[in-house]
């Protein structure tokens, strides 16, 4: 079943005299459950793609649905609703809040809406990603690798239509950038949950059952594999 | 290079400068108007006690000879020696060149002449205002000393403010100086290019606050005297010294360049990975609130606003502490006022409505003669007046002469406590006398309803004690004081400390009421009032002089005061007399309290643009970091309605956290001072300053809403993607 669909994406920055066509007309479908690396090299697009994706930003032209729902059309607010509801965003630092607890970070998005969270899958959700008792802790607390799981953890809870990573172990070392992708590894196959994973790292990429990789804009190459 | 990299980023970043240069010239100007506001309140101060007292440092009483007088001339420390012949005597005038040892050259001058120390005077008054103290005295005059430091704790808090803005503009600038340092830019260089951009930056404003302050001080003593124009006392003249000028402005250029060094220095304390990430360590939080109540009552985005304010919480140190003791003190102050205005009402105005409407205090005057030229000048517009002396003597009281009523309250000492003394069974009691000229005294008889025959045998004692065990001092109640024996005669003596009776006069009669005087009597006093004739008969050998003469007015309306005024005015002229208007007192008294409110007002006002300055330059300083924070938030769904609602809460802390801490404080204030006092809450309750208040806290709000809407428009036109890997130059 179809959840993202991209029609002639085209990210332009710049002004009329300077400008740089990040994205050029980009055609991508992608099915729910599945685990995508978007690669390429530095420039190449596939930052702007993700926050494209994940309501972020505006396309220039083209459109971007996601369960049907046309971003390209959605005011600032509704775009902030979309967010919080049909996206779960990985930053490369995490993007925590640092006032906040472990145990409020993760329930951020639920609170934006004013919702009680699930606290049975609240549980499994800590639990799967081993930070439960480090709840009450402040992201100072924690280690990079901990840091990166709790966002991973409210990126999940609301159960998002998509999971949008960018660089999401670019900033730990070896051990902890395994555990990760193991993670959202788990999530993809027991949750079912839809990734999309930006990356340099080729041993990474090849974690993913799909691969595309991004030149100058463009989809070089779309490649599905077998895990 | 630094110089156009400096020039190249004030022009792009034209907020963060500016609000610099506000700081420096609202800085400078407070500064400055607080140096000259106290330099001439200084000045005037010594004008005023040379005017009253002298311009003498210290001076021997008593006669010396032409040798001793050159003795004390040979003094090396001794500028000049004058000799003065006054009411009491000849004294000798000392003047030092250098007053600061006045305390030890006096002793050695009088052991050098063989003078007695109790000889020797200091001009204590005059000496203080120069901080030179007796080493002697266990509690010197403390006044100039508080002035002090008023301006230095408002100096300091002043330099401050400029110290915290360019903090904050300089954490906004973090990454770009990590930037710059990461190609190769030395610190030495950073700091020299922080220190030129200072000065660049605060000089012209420096210049114009200093000029600001010294205008604004003109006006506020030009403003003092046209309060005080109509009324009494001379006008305060203002006054310039150079060095005012050099303090303020070295304070203030000392604070810019120190600010600037320090922000410099912080940059040798932080890693190049630190600076670059833009000083991001300051949120590197480790321990924090929960702040229960505010997300309870206002959810997550109460709470990220509350914790967000209490992460940059010593940021805004001055704009809590300013905004909070600026609208405490105006608050307190205002109360203060409501509640002495109306004591005072209660106490003077309303009680001495019916009493009096012009006073006349005539000197040297016989009591008769003033009878007189008031009935030869036969005066329209007037409802009564008494003419009266007064006189102080003492009487001895035992025991039994107490009346039941004292006695039943537990006796005199019950009632009165340690305003009375005793000695061996008897009390010694005060005994004012008011003497009135013949015709008064008849009035007044006629008014109580004593039926005197002669009117020079004797006197009517006020027979009354307030009963402070069942009433407070604004409602009193009295009982009698003595047992009546009329016609006995009441033993006086002159002074409290002699032993003799000096004269002893029959009373004619006992009343428990007053004549209607502008007379405030000692409370435990036995009070008698008697006729000019009895005065003169029976007191002739008591030797008391009664220079003064007073006349007690009251007009037959309101709007006749001043042609009254004006035939008594007439009808006194060559005599030495002073005259009071009740009306004009109360206006002078309202006119005097519009000048408090002002000043004070003005006070707090400074106060409050402290404050408001720094949330102002904390808003406009800090849009760097905020644009991440918020980006932050918005990248995980947070709307920007919901970045709005998180501003209008920091604008809701901000501005009310000052007026939740001074409503309980004010009413405890008011509850302490109104029961010390004895008013009425109710009363206070109806004249409540509620208006003044709400503007001031309006303003407050306003202006912490200016601050965030300013701000904030800059804030909500965020780029998440931008906000979060900001690291280029901009």
């Amino acid at each position: 079943m179809e959840i993202l669909r991209c029609e002639g994406l085209t990210k332009v920055y710049g002004n009329a005299d300077n400008q740089v066509k990040a994205l050029d007309h980009v055609n991508l479908t992608i099915e729910k459950g599945e685990f995508v690396a978007v690669a390429g090299a530095s420039g190449s697009g596939k930052s702007t793609l993700l926050h494209l994706l994940g309501g972020v930003d505006y396309p220039t032209e083209g459109k971007v649905f996601v369960e049907n729902t046309d971003l390209s059309t959605l005011t600032p607010t509704s775009a902030a609703i979309f967010r919080r509801r049909k996206v779960g965003l990985i930053y490369q630092f995490y993007n925590l809040i640092p006032t906040l607890t472990v145990e409020r970070n993760i329930m951020m998005p639920m609170l934006l809406d004013k919702k009680k969270p699930d606290m049975e899958f609240f549980d499994q959700v800590v639990a799967t990603l081993g930070i439960r008792d480090k709840l009450n802790s402040l992201p100072s607390q924690l280690s990079g690798g901990q840091q990166q799981r709790t966002a991973i953890a409210r990126s999940l809870l609301y159960r998002p239509a998509l999971l949008l990573a960018d660089e999401p172990t670019g900033n730990l070392d070896h051990s902890n950038s395994r555990e990760i992708i193991e993670m959202l590894k788990l999530s993809n196959k027991n949750l079912g949950q839809t990734i999309i994973i930006i990356t340099h790292d080729e041993k990474m990429a090849l974690e993913a059952n799909r691969i595309i990789t991004l030149e100058d804009g463009r989809i070089a190459s779309d490649e599905s594999r077998r895990r | 290079m630094w110089k156009e990299y400096s020039i190249s980023y004030l022009k792009k970043n034209k907020i963060t400068s500016i609000s610099i240069m506000i700081a420096a010239l609202i800085s400078a100007m407070f500064l400055s108007l607080i140096t000259t506001l106290f330099y001439n309140i200084w000045v005037d101060n010594i004008n005023r006690i040379i005017k009253e007292e002298g311009d003498w440092q210290a001076k021997i009483t008593g006669s010396l000879s032409e040798k001793e007088r050159e003795s004390i001339q040979g003094v090396a420390n001794v500028e000049a020696v004058v000799i003065s012949q006054t009411e009491a005597g000849m004294e000798t005038l000392v003047y030092f060149y250098e007053m600061r040892s006045i305390y030890e050259d006096m002793p050695e001058i009088i052991k050098l002449i063989g003078v007695d120390e109790e000889y020797v005077q200091y001009h204590n008054m005059l000496l203080s205002q120069y901080f030179i103290f007796d080493p002697e005295d266990e509690r010197p005059p403390m006044l100039l000393a508080f002035y002090v430091f008023v301006m230095a704790v408002a100096g300091i808090s002043l330099m401050l403010v400029i110290r915290n803005a360019f903090l904050i503009s300089m954490q906004s600038r973090l990454h770009q100086f990590g930037i710059l340092q990461s190609i190769g830019a030395t610190p030495r260089q950073i700091r020299i290019c922080l220190l030129q951009e200072a000065l660049g930056l605060c000089l012209l404003p420096i210049f114009t606050g200093i000029a600001g302050g010294v205008s604004l001080c003109y006006g506020v003593i030009q403003l003092a005297n046209e309060i005080t124009a109509d009324y009494h006392g001379e006008k305060a003249v203002f006054s310039y010294q150079m060095e005012l000028f050099i303090i303020a402005f070295l304070a203030s250029i000392f604070t810019v360049l120190y600010s600037a060094w320090i922000s410099a220095r912080k940059f040798s304390k932080m890693s190049l990975l630190e600076i670059i990430r833009g000083g991001e360590e300051q949120e590197d939080v480790r321990k924090l609130k929960k702040f229960r109540f505010i997300s309870f009552c206002f959810g997550i985005e109460g709470e990220l606003a509350r914790k967000s304010l209490y992460v940059r919480r010593k940021a805004l140190r001055t704009a809590t502490l300013s905004l909070t003791l600026s609208y405490l003190a105006f608050s307190v102050f205002l109360c203060f006022m409501t509640l002495s205005g109306i004591s005072t009402k209660y106490t003077y105005f309303e009680r001495y409505k019916d009493v009096w409407d012009i006073m006349v205090t005539v000197k040297d005057q016989k009591i008769n003669d003033m009878e007189a030229l008031l009935d030869e000048a036969a005066i329209d517009k007037i409802e009564s007046y008494y003419i009266y002396q007064k006189v102080l003597t003492y009487t001895w009281l035992t025991e039994d002469m107490l009346s039941d009523e004292l006695k039943a309250l537990g006796g005199f000492l019950a009632v009165a406590g340690t305003d009375v003394s005793m000695e061996a069974d008897r009390y010694q009691v005060t005994v004012p006398i008011i003497i009135m000229e013949d015709r008064s005294f008849q009035n007044y008889c006629e008014r109580i309803g004593v039926n005197v025959s002669a009117l020079n045998q004797g006197m009517v004692c006020v027979n009354r004690i307030w009963d402070n065990i069942h009433s407070n001092f604004r409602g009193k109640q009295y009982i009698p004081f003595i047992k009546e024996r009329v016609n006995k005669a009441l033993p006086l003596f002159q002074t409290n400390n002699e032993r003799k009776v000096m004269t002893e006069i029959p009373v004619l009669a006992y009343t428990n009421q007053l004549p209607e005087l502008r007379e405030e009597l000692a409370n435990y006093a036995l009070v008698q009032i008697m006729s000019a004739s009895t005065w003169q008969g029976m007191a002739t050998n008591m030797r008391v002089e009664e220079p003064e003469t007073y006349i007690n007015v009251q007009t037959a309306a309101d709007k006749d005061n001043n042609s009254v005024l004006a035939e008594v005015v007439r009808v006194l002229g060559g005599k030495d007399y002073e005259i009071e208007n009740r009306l004009e007192q109360e206006q002078f008294n309202t006119e005097i309290k519009k000048g408090y409110t002002l000043i004070v007002g003005g006070l707090c006002g400074l106060l409050a643009i402290i404050g408001l300055a720094n949330v102002f330059t904390n808003t406009l300083g800090y849009i760097y970091q905020r644009k991440r924070e918020f980006a932050r938030y918005l990248s995980i769904g947070l709307t920007p309605q919901g970045i709005k609602k998180i501003l209008g809460m920091e604008v809701l802390i901000i501005g009310g956290r000052p007026i939740v801490f001074t409503i309980p404080l004010t009413i405890v204030f008011v509850v302490f001072a109104a029961s010390a006092s004895y008013i009425d809450l109710a009363e206070f309750l109806k004249n409540m300053p509620i208006v003044p208040l709400i503007i001031f806290a309006c303003i407050i709000f306003g202006s912490v809403a200016l601050a965030y809407y300013v701000g904030g428009r800059r804030l909500l036109r965020v780029n998440i993607i931008e906000a979060l890997k900001n690291d280029t130059l901009s």
